[in-house]
């Protein structure tokens, strides 16, 4: 599934957790993706204003200097069909305006099961 | 009474937050120990040593058992409570037991600018709570006086409540912080207060709002929704209006 589906797909990661920033992204590269970080709201903000085709933001909510909900709207500003995915590690309800929620510390291939649901399918070849 | 009470409470939100905190903290470590420990096991697959030695699949797995044993523990939580009423209450009535719990300074002028008739879909107790928590973080920004104002209203949906204070605001950037555990501008501050308050908003799914009001001090402001505006326990605002 991994090599087919993800290869030019561009994920941003925002994580202000250095680790997790680390290897999460290492996963999400080996299984094909196109891999972008920031690991600031400021960083990620910069990138967001300097529109590129995403194919997913993973947004942490708590990232040092703000709060991910404030790049949503960045992100539905300048990329409309980028799909939004809070990654979290809070408890509690999530009602934020998102396209889905992942709770952090779940299986890897549970969230690349996750992203293949969630991005549009794409004809074979393209 | 009333005052232990509202300390009770006030140490259970406290301990609220800073349970949450360390939950989030912990779940953070736990995901990239589980996220390397996945990376380096799909790349020692590839070399002679999985075959090689029997253990080191082994102890892959009991990584990945000890590390789901322990979010098992962090997502143990106590069984939220069943039955009852929804609780309601007057945001006046909320409003007069946090102030009167406060300790407002003489150099502070405490305006109260109380228009709503609608109720608040929590218990008087528990709303004189975020109230304190909000009227106090409004005092510690006027260390010189100024004007503490409490405003109440009406709205479409519920009721609206506003704090604010005259004090010297924020910098840009707390305002985007400011509603974190632990995240404080003063020294000798714990910095919980308004992280107790956006906890119990998001719970509710109310709207917080938080900003510079128009004497370049800071404003609070909850917008409470799902007690039905105009029906509140009339016998509440009869004490509120004392």
């Amino acid at each position: 599934m991994e090599t087919n589906w993800t290869f030019g797909r561009c994920l941003l990661l925002v994580e202000d957790d250095p680790s997790n920033r680390m290897t999460l992204s290492a996963l999400l590269e080996d299984a094909g993706f196109a891999v972008v970080t920031a690991g600031s709201y400021s960083e990620a903000a910069g990138l967001l204003n300097r529109p590129r085709a995403y194919d997913a933001v993973l947004l942490d909510q708590s990232l040092g200097d703000g709060f991910g909900t404030g790049l949503i709207p960045l992100v539905r500003h300048h990329m409309p069909k980028t799909k939004v995915v809070f990654v979290t590690g809070h408890d509690g309800k999530i009602d934020m305006p998102v396209d889905a929620v992942f709770r952090k510390g779940g299986h890897f291939d549970d969230l690349l099961a996750f992203l293949f649901k969630l991005l549009p399918q794409r004809p074979l070849g393209a | 009474m009333a005052g232990r009470d509202l300390q009770a409470r006030e140490r259970a939100a406290v301990a609220d937050v800073v349970a949450s905190t360390l939950r989030h903290d912990l779940r953070n470590k736990l995901a990239s120990i589980r996220n390397a420990s996945f990376y380096l096991m799909r790349q020692v697959k590839k070399t002679d040593l999985w075959s090689a030695d029997p253990r080191v699949e082994t102890f892959f797995q009991l990584i990945e058992k000890e590390l789901t044993s322990a979010e098992d523990v962090l997502s143990k939580r106590a069984p939220p409570p069943t039955g009852g009423t929804r609780p309601r209450c007057s945001a006046r009535v909320g409003v007069e037991h946090a102030l009167a719990e406060a300790q407002v300074p003489p150099s502070v002028e405490v305006v109260r600018d109380l228009k709503e008739q609608g109720g608040v879909p929590l218990e008087a107790e528990d709303l004189a709570l975020l109230v304190r928590c909000l009227v106090d973080n409004a005092l510690e920004a006027m260390p010189r006086g100024g004007t503490l104002t409490v405003h109440t209203r009406d709205t479409e949906s519920g009721v609206c409540l506003r704090v604010e204070d005259t004090g010297e605001g924020l910098a840009p950037e707390a305002y985007s912080r400011a509603l974190e555990p632990f995240f404080t501008t003063r020294s000798h501050h714990a910095g919980l207060g308004l992280s107790i308050v956006h906890r119990t908003a998001v719970r509710h799914g109310w709207q917080l709002d938080l900003g510079a009001g128009p004497s370049g001090g800071t404003y609070v402001e909850i917008q409470f929704t799902g007690a039905e505006a105009g029906a509140h326990d009339r016998s509440d605002v009869t004490r509120g209006s004392k």
